[in-house]
């Protein structure tokens, strides 16, 4: 779902660095496998790439669920791994070998809140997030605790479960308790509903919504619609982000493949980058223990995303733009 | 060789597990109970093992020994109104279980982490655990097939109303191996609990259960050797088609499918493996030795 975007991204990067000789006489191979978003297959295909391929650097796993029973692997087998689509707390954690350049929520939401209380006249919110998903209740603990530092009150949470379609009874809750401010942890597909029919509702334009990183997809748009309109959501990067550097990377990936890259594949993109970057400075590729350590050391990176440091916990360290959906895409925040 | 064993001691480690969930599976379908607890049992085993020795230093023997006996008991629990029900209302009522450990599993936060699950596990599982584990379990069932319980087991299978005039107790003897089958999945939670680092509500949960029924019947129910080469071919499967990427379900499917049609009492009754189909035909199920 979320993984064939950094896979054709990262492809389309070992291409480049390859023709471009960027690394000498090293050519870079990659190795793709697909874990079926199973637990056990992504540990198999983990012990295989570093003890059987005896690969220098992993970039994956693509799910946060995955990486917290494989990333433990590549760590005691010292081999580094770059993640660009985990945004749970707490995957960098694992160990002194795990990095990422998907940035985690806490790192993108409190953006967005400081955005809406500008803009808006902020009190009161309410909390709506799916209880039975990894990442969205994540989400939710990091949108809570931003709330409560910017002095918000929560009137009330409402939860949902994977698969709901229907959030008339939640959204009716919330619209009696008035809330100016509804937070939501739910993935493009749910937000897309919950925008729809909170419209419908009667709630009207007065009341902010701001979402998740994950909900960011342009399958948003075909579910909601104009009800879209004013959606605030956080990212590392959008397409339309105007550096030289994103709009070669976009116009190469639709010739390539025929449509926009998504956020995961612009930060699969800069991932399989830092890792020809970290190579290239040690200059070969048989010490796994110095290409981490020149990962590690990776300081304002110039990538499709902007600028990317690595903090000392191994989290990127980028410029979070707030994003809005307006009439089909999102736009920049104005 | 180290090499390979490194590479592949996941996917090893993965079979055995399996085909100890298999066993577990196979203790019910051999006496058609066609039952989807096993999800319920393998988090339930999972959960207590992992609570017990993450939260309360008890060592992994401990856990996963106690947490056998809480899916025992759970199961026996659970077994005496639900073995009441027949045929697909048996099936229904215990993949209702399966659901409702999963639903609490979510929300019971403090125990399970909720839908954030548990991480930094510590890896007790290995190789020789697991293989030990396999070999008792597989010698249990053997045990199990070899006594009279085996003997009323297999009429029970072809005709429970024949076998209950011949005085055979049809509802001790099927909530006796309910009880055993909990006892089996709830270990071999434990065992996948200190696996793999991480645990969340949705790894056992209907997707599970059915890959579990799959091993069995894929190998064969008749047959004692059934369970473990139905799980070991799931297992490896998409492994060997990893090379089809997103086709792997697909063909993976359809293979299964061919497997069904084509050999409708599992793999062990390929021709290959033992004697001929005319036979086996005639005997309609096959009866093992010593009966």
């Amino acid at each position: 779902m979320y993984g064939i975007e950094q896979k054709n991204a990262i492809e389309m990067a070992i291409d480049e660095i390859n023709e471009s000789r960027m690394l000498g006489d090293i050519r870079v191979v990659g190795i793709h496998m697909d874990d079926g978003a199973d637990k056990a297959q992504t540990v198999n295909i983990f012990q295989r790439l570093i003890n059987q391929d005896k690969v220098q650097v992993i970039l994956g796993a693509s799910l946060a669920t995955l990486s917290f029973a494989a990333d433990p692997i590549a760590q005691a087998a010292g081999v580094p791994v770059i993640a660009s689509s985990n945004t749970a707390a707490g995957i960098t954690d694992i160990g002194n070998y795990i990095f990422r350049t998907s940035p985690p929520e806490n790192i993108l939401f409190p953006g967005v809140l400081a955005y809406a209380e500008r803009k808006y006249n902020i009190k009161k919110a309410a909390q709506l997030y799916g209880i039975d998903d990894q990442l969205m209740k994540s989400a939710y603990l990091i949108h809570k605790e931003a709330l409560a530092g910017a002095g918000i009150e929560v009137l009330l949470s409402e939860t949902f479960n994977r698969g709901d379609v229907d959030f008339s009874a939640q959204l009716t809750k919330i619209k009696a308790a008035g809330p100016d401010v509804v937070v939501l942890g739910a993935l493009a597909e749910e937000s897309a509903n919950i925008l729809y029919q909170a419209r419908q509702l009667g709630i009207g334009d007065n009341v902010v919504f701001l979402g998740a990183n994950a909900a960011i997809s342009t399958k948003l748009f075909e579910l909601a619609g104009p009800a879209a309109n004013g959606f605030l959501v956080g990212a590392s990067w959008y397409a339309e982000y105007p550096s030289p550097k994103n709009q070669a990377f976009v116009a190469a990936y639709v010739k390539r493949y025929g449509h926009k890259p998504d956020v995961f594949g612009a930060q699969a993109y800069d991932a399989a980058y830092i890792v020809a970057e970290a190579v290239r400075r040690v200059g070969r590729t048989d010490d796994r223990k110095a290409i981490r350590d020149a990962i590690a050391a990776t300081r304002d990176f110039t990538g499709v995303i902007g600028k990317l440091s690595f903090s000392a916990t191994r989290e990127p360290i980028v410029t979070p733009k707030v994003l809005e959906a307006r009439g089909g895409s999102f736009v920049p925040a104005e | 060789m180290n090499d390979l064993l490194a590479a592949y001691g996941n996917l090893i480690d993965m079979i055995f597990l399996n085909s100890i969930i298999a066993y577990s599976v196979w203790l019910t379908l051999s006496a058609n109970m066609f039952s989807m607890a096993t999800g319920g049992f393998l988090s339930l085993g999972a959960y207590t093992c992992v609570y017990l020795t993450m939260q309360h230093g008890l060592p992994f023997f401990a856990g996963a020994a106690a947490a056998a006996l809480a899916a025992t008991a759970v199961a026996l629990i659970l077994g005496l109104p639900l073995l009441r029900l027949r045929g697909d209302y048996f099936a229904l009522a215990t993949l209702a279980f399966t659901e409702v450990v999963r639903v609490v599993a979510l929300n019971w936060e403090s125990v399970t982490g909720g839908a954030l699950g548990i991480f930094n596990i510590p890896k007790y599982t290995d190789t020789a655990v697991l293989l030990i584990v396999f070999v008792l379990a597989v010698y249990f069932c053997w045990a199990l097939e070899h006594s009279p319980e085996g003997r009323a087991r297999r009429s029970m299978r072809r005709d429970e109303t024949p076998a209950a005039a011949m005085g055979v107790n049809i509802f001790t003897h099927k909530l006796a191996l309910f009880a055993a089958s909990g006892f089996l999945a709830g270990l071999a939670g434990a065992l996948a609990g200190h696996l793999n680092y991480f645990i969340g509500p949705n790894d056992f949960g209907l997707m599970r259960t059915i890959d579990a029924l799959a091993y069995p019947i894929l190998g064969g129910v008749n047959s004692l050797a059934g369970p473990a080469l139905g799980a070991a071919v799931f297992t490896i499967f998409p492994e060997f088609l990893r090379f089809s990427n997103q086709m792997r379900e697909i063909i993976l499917g359809a293979v299964f499918v061919l497997a069904v049609l084509l050999l409708p009492n599992g793999l062990t009754s390929f021709r290959g493996f033992r004697g001929s189909r005319r036979r086996e035909r005639r005997m309609g199920v096959r009866e093992k030795g010593g009966g």
